[in-house]
């Protein structure tokens, strides 16, 4: 029984989801139908899941939601704005049921919507939307009369072998955009497979050209569709059954993917492996360390395949755990859609990258943070409707969430067409606040300032609201997206809206990493922070206002710090540091000079974190194993320099 | 070496897949060679892995289930077996139309925790299946006969001259549609039918007849005056008798099941023979078991006719057989003359 649980649980959160999304694309779009299918078959198998499950209350109200949902999908009544509110509202009940009943628990109560969603499955058609005219139950489909007549040829493949089958999919899925008014052939032959590759359906529809011919196309093993603005019916002009396809392809021909088998599996497996193969990449760091010592070239013939062995070993467990961002950014319209409903705004969230894939662990943390800036960004970006309007925006704000892949990392933006922040206030405020010294100001950069509202406490809203003061919490986000090793960036143009972007690793296990060694202590610098590394003859070591600074080829000086006094060994005194190599270490928008006494070599460490102990010194992000069993620091270059400041 | 029989498992749900696989499990006989989660998976798993028995769900992406049967009954010898929730009976019987074989109803609640029920039904009804021969699917030709049907509502006309009890079971919707719609009005005859169904369908069958047959058919009640011209359904959960002579009535009894099913045929068709002897008319149609045999004997032994369908166009010849080979048949004929048989008899 236990064992069905999971799958019960996985699954019905999937259903949850697809439910969700097809009330907002309802909601988005009332001319296309399709959504209705997928909410409506979503309750359908929850309540036959929640059935087998012998979830009563789960049952009983995804019996109700599935119910309410057959009027709209027989056209008995529109799906209007208060009947997609009362299923998102039971959708998540839905949710709070199935986790009091998988529990074993008997706290939540469904009477309450169960009696909303039957009262509104009762009102029929017509009711709940007065302004529209009651229809007779034999009246003709909702869309029948009306839209404009389309012809559209579709074309399938010729390698497919259900034509008929496939034909039909097209056939029901213009008739979730209008009213298929007949086809060529006819419904028979399209039926028994009696026409070439191509066929024609008449079909009247409210849904512009493009959305027709995309739906089409949408179907599997269609290869064209041309979508025409069709002449009213009338006897003469209708080709026969059998109309010769039009020659030229509107599509090339894509080869198909295969579909891909798939098997679940369960995190912890692959966190193991993971664990294996870091495991691995350390004992063949140590062969290498003694093939060195050998000097074997056997042995580095057979190194040579097991690194390339391992690396590939490596980069697929890391593949697998690689989750497309669109896992949870997909809760995100309907936050954004209640938000703005409740705080009587009108804001559309725009998403792009969904498919921009992250390692799991890290995927798992960001959530809270990106929830945080979205609601910052609906509550305190975006102004309301009418002083939109009176600036001369849209009434509509529009926020944008969106993930791209930068080299190594993930970029995730929260951008929004608000009210943008402002540095003078946000200054003025930190003044206040003593953050910062009033006569300071010309040290600090516009960003700078802007990264104030990152510090615990400081808001720039007065009064908090329920939803969040702007900066409030953004300390929480900032020391979130930094523990994973990311970083964090705000710019703003007042009145015209801001933006906040998340950088983030692609991965948290495995890194390239610069070895450097200090009084016998090995450190590992992320590769990724590390921009050049100088001998100590090619730079010109100075003291500006009494810190140490190197100045570069380019005439630019960088702060000056050295690593074991960074770390204060006891050598360090004795030691002039005259023969220390350089590292220029970057961190967010500063580069910083790191004057290391040994380079051990370039390697790859597989990071552990560090016991609760060490986690709150400064500048260290983890730890390592190398090859030959020593321990090495992994240092963290935005902490590192930051004690100096 | 009798072979296994080869299921394959459609349903849009994986915990559904994974349950209905698992109660598959405990019989050898039966191997599950794949699952499917939509109607075009379902078709084209039909043809690459070619099982004896599908089971279909009704909703499902893409293609529902009953949008995918035609293709599969055309296109390859399964048989297909409905697997319907019990608010689905007209999309059932829409399904046995198409050519499903047989369909069960998934059981109520937390059958998770206890699959023997399901386990049990199942099985039976695979292997019920598995021995249908694919050319008896019965696929229904009277969708085209679906005439506007001339009711002018209940005549109203008194007391029957006859009663025609029909006795039917798996395979039995498809059968009963051709029986029906091939009745005429003005026989003066009642019309009472068993048929083997879980409990929620029998009104819906009242509906889907009634739409197909020139007379009124409803779902009976107890104390029900019977009509003339009119058919009568027997609800689940009762069986269906008549009372009364002059103001005959209907009389539902809820005594103990019957050869397993409540309502049976056997007590109708006796309690017909005793009421009103050589007017009476039994028939019995396809489906499995005995049930209506013991029936037709007192139906014969009170002077009435007795109709039983033969064992090509049934879809499975237990009832039938039975009666046959207790001899109480006096007709053996294919489904097509079942109604102009029961015409003939009616008229004497």
């Amino acid at each position: 029984m236990s064992a069905y649980v999971e799958v019960f649980l996985s699954e019905s959160a999937e259903y949850l989801q697809a439910i969700t999304d097809g009330l907002l694309a309802l909601e988005a779009d009332p001319v296309d139908l399709e959504p209705v299918e997928t909410v409506f078959r979503g309750a359908h198998s929850l309540k036959g899941m929640s059935a087998a499950m012998g979830y009563t209350r789960t049952q009983e109200l995804t019996h109700k939601m599935e119910s309410l949902m057959s009027t709209v999908r027989s056209r008995e009544q529109m799906a209007d704005h208060e009947l997609i509110d009362l299923m998102l509202q039971a959708t998540d009940r839905v949710r709070e049921v199935i986790a009091d009943e998988s529990s074993g628990g008997a706290t939540v109560a469904i009477d309450d919507i169960v009696a909303r969603l039957v009262s509104r499955t009762g009102q029929g058609p017509g009711a709940g939307t007065p302004e529209r005219p009651k229809e007779s139950p034999t009246a003709a489909p909702r869309a029948a009369a009306e839209g404009s007549l389309f012809s559209v040829r579709v074309h399938i493949e010729k390698s497919c072998v259900l034509k008929g089958v496939r034909a039909y999919m097209v056939i029901k899925r213009l008739n979730h955009l209008g009213t298929v008014v007949e086809t060529h052939p006819g419904a028979r032959e399209i039926e028994d497979e009696q026409f070439e590759d191509s066929f024609e359906a008449i079909v009247r529809s409210k849904a512009a050209p493009e959305t027709i011919r995309e739906a089409v196309l949408a179907v599997t093993e269609v290869e064209g569709a041309e979508v025409e603005a069709a002449s009213e019916p009338d006897t003469g002009d209708s080709p026969g059954p059998g109309a010769v396809a039009r020659p030229e392809a509107t599509r090339t021909n894509v080869p198909k993917v295969a579909e891909t088998q798939t098997v679940r599996v369960s995190i912890g497996h692959l966190d193991t492996i993971v664990d294996l193969v870091g495991e691995l990449v350390i004992v063949r760091s140590r062969l290498e360390d003694v093939a060195g010592r050998l000097q074997s070239s056997e042995l580095f013939e057979s190194l040579d395949v097991l690194r390339r062995i391992s690396a590939d070993l490596q980069q697929e467990v890391m593949q697998i755990r690689m989750v497309p961002v669109g896992n949870i950014f997909n809760r995100f319209p309907r936050m954004v859609r209640d938000l703005a409903r409740d705080l009587g705004k009108d804001v559309v969230l725009e998403m792009e990258g969904q498919d921009i894939e992250l390692d799991r662990t890290v995927l798992d943390e960001i959530g809270d943070p990106i929830v945080h800036l979205l609601r910052n960004a609906v509550d305190h970006g975006i102004e309301s409707p009418e002083d939109r309007v009176a600036l001369g925006k849209p009434a509509r704000g529009t926020v944008r969430l969106v993930a791209e892949r930068v080299r190594e990392q993930v970029l995730i933006t929260v951008e929004d067409d608000g009210r943008g922040m402002d540095v003078d206030r946000i200054w003025e405020k930190a003044v206040e606040r003593g953050i910062a010294d009033r006569d300071d100001r010309d040290s600090y950069s516009d960003e700078d300032i802007l990264m104030f509202v990152c510090i615990p406490a400081f808001t720039t809203v007065d009064k908090a609201t329920r939803v969040s003061g702007r900066g409030v919490g953004m300390d929480v986000v900032k020391g979130k997206i930094e523990y994973l090793g990311g970083g964090i960036a705000v710019s703003s143009t007042p009145g015209q809206g801001m933006s906040i972007a998340l950088q983030l690793p692609l991965t948290l296990a495995i890194i390239q990493a610069l070895l450097v060694s200090s009084a016998d202590q090995v450190y590992a610098l992320p590769l990724s922070a590390v921009d050049e590394v100088l001998s100590p003859d090619e730079v010109q070591a100075k003291t500006v206002d009494g810190a140490p600074v190197v100045v570069l080829h380019d005439g630019t000086a960088v702060p000056l710090s050295r690593l074991d006094k960074l770390f204060s060994h006891s050598r360090a005194a004795d030691d002039d540091g005259a023969d220390h190599h350089l590292v220029l270490v970057r961190s967010g928008q500063s580069i910083h000079a790191l004057a290391v006494p040994l380079l051990v070599g370039r390697r790859e460490v597989v990071i552990k974190p560090l016991s609760a102990l060490f986690r709150g010194l400064h500048g260290l992000g983890g730890a390592t194993v190398l090859g030959d069993g020593r321990v090495a620091l992994i240092l963290d270059p935005r902490t590192l320099f930051s004690q100096e400041v | 070496m009798r072979s296994t029989i080869k299921v394959l498992v459609v349903d849009d749900s994986a915990l559904t897949r994974q349950l209905l696989t698992r109660a598959l499990s405990v019989d050898p006989a039966i191997e599950v060679v794949g699952t499917a989660r939509t109607g075009v998976d379902a078709i084209e798993k039909t043809h690459s892995l070619a099982p004896d028995v599908v089971t279909l769900d009704i909703e499902m992406p893409e293609l529902t289930g009953l949008e995918a049967l035609p293709h599969i009954i055309r296109t390859s010898p399964a048989r297909v077996l409905m697997l319907s929730s019990v608010d689905e009976p007209d999309t059932t019987y829409a399904a046995l139309g198409l050519g499903a074989t047989d369909f069960i109803v998934k059981p109520a609640s937390g059958f998770a925790s206890s699959l023997a029920e399901l386990s049990e039904t199942l099985i039976k009804k695979i292997k019920t299946a598995y021995r249908v021969r694919p050319e008896r699917r019965c696929i229904s030709r009277h969708e085209s006969l679906r005439r506007v049907a001339s009711v002018t509502g209940p005549s109203g006309g008194g007391p029957p001259d006859h009663i025609v009890a029909i006795a039917a079971s798996t395979g039995g919707p498809p059968a009963l549609e051709a029986v029906i719609s091939g009745l005429d009005t003005g026989l003066g005859a009642s019309y009472m039918i068993v048929q083997h169904l879980p409990k929620g369908f029998t009104g819906s069958l009242a509906r889907r007849l009634g739409r197909l047959a020139p007379i009124p058919v409803v779902e009976a009640e107890d104390g029900m005056p019977v009509e003339r011209d009119t058919a009568y359904i027997a609800p689940h959960g009762s069986h269906m008798t008549v009372a009364g002579r002059r103001t005959m009535r209907m009389s539902l009894q809820d005594a103990p099941p019957l050869h397993g099913v409540r309502p049976a045929a056997d007590p109708l068709f006796m309690s017909v023979a005793e009421h009103i002897g050589k007017d009476s008319v039994g028939v019995a149609l396809t489906g499995m078991g005995s049930d209506g045999a013991a029936g037709l004997r007192s139906i014969m032994e009170a002077g009435g006719t007795t109709i039983v369908q033969d064992e090509d166009s049934s879809v499975v010849w237990g009832m039938p057989g039975a009666a046959v080979r207790m001899g109480v048949a006096s007709r053996v004929v294919p489904i097509d003359e079942v109604a102009s048989e029961i015409r003939r008899a009616v008229r004497g």
